[in-house]
C-alpha cells in the first residue's frame, strides 16, 4: 500500500500527460477533455514544486538554527544566512501584498541590485579561475584526445576575444566553424544517445521498474 | 569619478571583494558573505514560490472557487510529513506526482526534440550542389564530416558490443569528435565566466571605487 499508491500516481499522471501529445478529445467514459486535464496537471506540478521549495528552506533553517542554538563553530555565519533569508523572504512577500509602498519597493530593489545580483556574479566569476586552473591540470596535452580538447578550447577563446582578431583575423572564422560544424556534430550524437537513455529511464519509472525515488524501507 | 558615498554600493563592494578574496585563500570574510549570498538566494527563491502558491493556488481557490486546486495543495502539504517519522511515507505521494509529471513531459519532449529532430537534421546530402549543378566542396565536406561524426559518436555509445577491427577505429573517430565538442563547450564556459568577471570588476572599480 505504501509503495503501490505512489507507483499508481506516477503511472496515471505520466500516461495522462504522454497521451495528451498523441490523442485529443475526452478521456473515455468521462467528459474530461484530455488536453485540459494535462494542462491542469502541469499547473498542479508548479504548485507542488513550490511547496517542495518551502520544504528545502525549512530544512536549511533547521540545520542552521541548530548550529546557532548549540553555538557550533562559525555559528555567526549561520546567523547571517538565516537573517538574509528572512529579509529577502519577508521583503518580497510584503512588496507582493503592498505594491504601492514605495520605500519598501526601493529597499527590495536595493537588496536585489546590491546583494543578490553582484554577489551571485562574484561567486560565478570565481569559478572562472577554478575552471581555468582545474582544466590546466586535467587537460594537459598528455594524449592526442586531450590535445584536441585543449586545441579546440584555445581556438574558441581566441576566436571570441578581441586579441584573437588582432593576432590573426582567421581565428573568428575557425572558431565559428568549430562551433557550427564540429560542435553541432558532437552535440547531435550525444543528444541522440541522451534521448534514447532518458526515454528508457522514463519508461522504467512509468511502469514501476525504477523505484529509487520512493526511497528505502516501507 | 570619485569613490561612491552610497551605503548600498559599499555593501556591494565589500561583499564582492570578500568573495573574491577566496581566490587567494579561504577566510572568515569569504565564508560570512558566502552565507549571506546563500541565504539571499534561498529567501528570494522561497518568496518566488510563495507568490506561485498564492497566484496559482490560493487566489483561484478562494476567489474563483476552483476546488480542484485542493489536490495539489494537499499533495504539497504531504511533503511536510517528512518531519514526522510515522507519516513520512505519505510524502512519497507528492514525490511520485512530480516524477509522473517529469516522465510525461520529458519522454515526449526527448523523443520529439532530441531524437527525431536531431536525427532528421543529420540526414543531409553528402554532395551539395548550387542551382547550376556545381558542387559546393566546402559545404559538402562539412556535411560529410557532420554525418560521419554523428554516426561515429553513436557507435561510440553502443555498449552492447565490444568494438573490434574497423568498428574500433570508428569509435576512436567518435571520441575525437566528442573531445573537440567538449573543447568548444569548455572555451565557451571560460569566456562566459570571464565576461562575468569583467562585469564584477566594473562594479568594484567603477561603481564603488570610481576608478573607471
Amino acid at each position: 500500500m505504501r509503495r503501490e499508491i505512489p507507483l499508481i500516481i506516477t503511472f496515471v499522471v505520466g500516461i495522462t500527460l504522454l497521451s495528451s501529445y498523441f490523442f485529443s478529445g475526452t478521456i473515455p467514459g468521462t467528459t474530461w477533455v484530455l488536453a485540459k486535464v494535462a494542462t491542469d496537471i502541469t499547473g498542479w506540478g508548479i504548485i507542488v514544486t513550490a511547496f517542495a521549495a518551502g520544504l528545502a528552506s525549512v530544512n536549511l533553517i533547521r540545520i542552521h538554527a541548530e548550529k546557532i542554538a548549540r553555538k557550533r563553530q562559525d555559528w555567526i555565519n549561520s546567523v547571517a544566512l538565516v537573517v538574509s533569508l528572512a529579509v529577502f523572504f519577508v521583503v518580497g512577500v510584503y512588496v507582493k501584498h503592498y505594491p504601492k509602498n514605495i520605500s519598501m519597493r526601493t529597499f527590495s530593489q536595493n537588496i536585489f541590485d546590491n546583494i543578490y545580483s553582484p554577489y551571485g556574479a562574484a561567486m560565478f566569476a570565481i569559478l572562472g579561475f577554478y575552471v581555468a586552473s582545474a582544466s590546466y591540470r586535467a587537460f594537459r596535452a598528455r594524449s592526442f584526445e586531450a590535445s584536441l580538447l585543449l586545441g579546440a578550447a584555445v581556438l574558441m577563446m581566441l576566436g571570441s576575444a578581441p586579441i584573437g582578431v588582432l593576432l590573426w583575423n582567421q581565428f573568428p572564422i575557425i572558431s565559428g566553424w568549430l562551433l557550427n560544424v564540429v560542435n553541432s556534430t558532437g552535440q547531435r550524437g550525444i543528444n541522440i544517445g541522451l534521448a534514447i537513455g532518458a526515454f528508457a529511464t522514463a519508461m522504467r519509472l512509468l511502469i514501476g521498474l525504477d523505484r529509487g525515488h520512493l526511497g528505502s524501507g516501507e | 569619478m570619485s569613490i561612491s558615498t552610497n551605503p548600498w554600493v559599499w555593501i556591494m563592494g565589500i561583499g564582492m571583494v570578500s568573495l573574491f578574496s577566496f581566490i587567494y585563500k579561504e577566510n572568515a570574510a569569504y565564508r560570512f558573505f558566502e552565507h549571506v549570498f546563500v541565504g539571499a538566494a534561498a529567501g528570494y527563491f522561497l518568496q518566488m514560490n510563495y507568490v506561485n502558491i498564492l497566484d496559482r493556488a490560493w487566489i483561484p481557490l478562494v476567489a474563483k472557487g476552483r476546488y480542484s486546486l485542493l489536490i495539489p495543495i494537499f499533495l504539497g502539504l504531504l511533503l511536510y510529513t517528512r518531519f514526522f517519522k510515522r507519516y513520512a511515507w505519505l510524502s512519497r505521494w507528492a514525490t511520485s506526482f512530480m516524477i509522473g509529471i517529469g516522465v510525461g513531459i520529458s519522454s515526449f519532449g526527448m523523443i520529439n526534440a532530441q531524437l527525431i529532430r536531431q536525427a532528421s537534421a543529420a540526414m543531409m546530402p553528402f554532395l551539395v550542389k548550387d542551382k547550376l549543378g556545381v558542387i559546393l566542396w566546402t559545404r559538402s565536406a562539412n556535411n560529410t564530416l557532420m554525418i560521419l561524426g554523428t554516426l561515429s559518436v553513436l557507435v561510440y555509445f553502443f555498449f552492447s558490443y565490444t568494438p573490434k577491427g574497423p568498428v574500433k577505429e570508428v569509435t576512436h573517430f567518435g571520441r575525437w569528435v566528442m573531445m573537440l565538442t567538449f573543447g568548444v563547450a569548455f572555451g565557451n564556459v571560460v569566456m562566459g565566466r570571464i565576461s562575468l568577471l569583467l562585469g564584477a570588476f566594473e562594479r568594484i572599480f567603477g561603481t564603488w571605487l570610481g576608478l573607471l
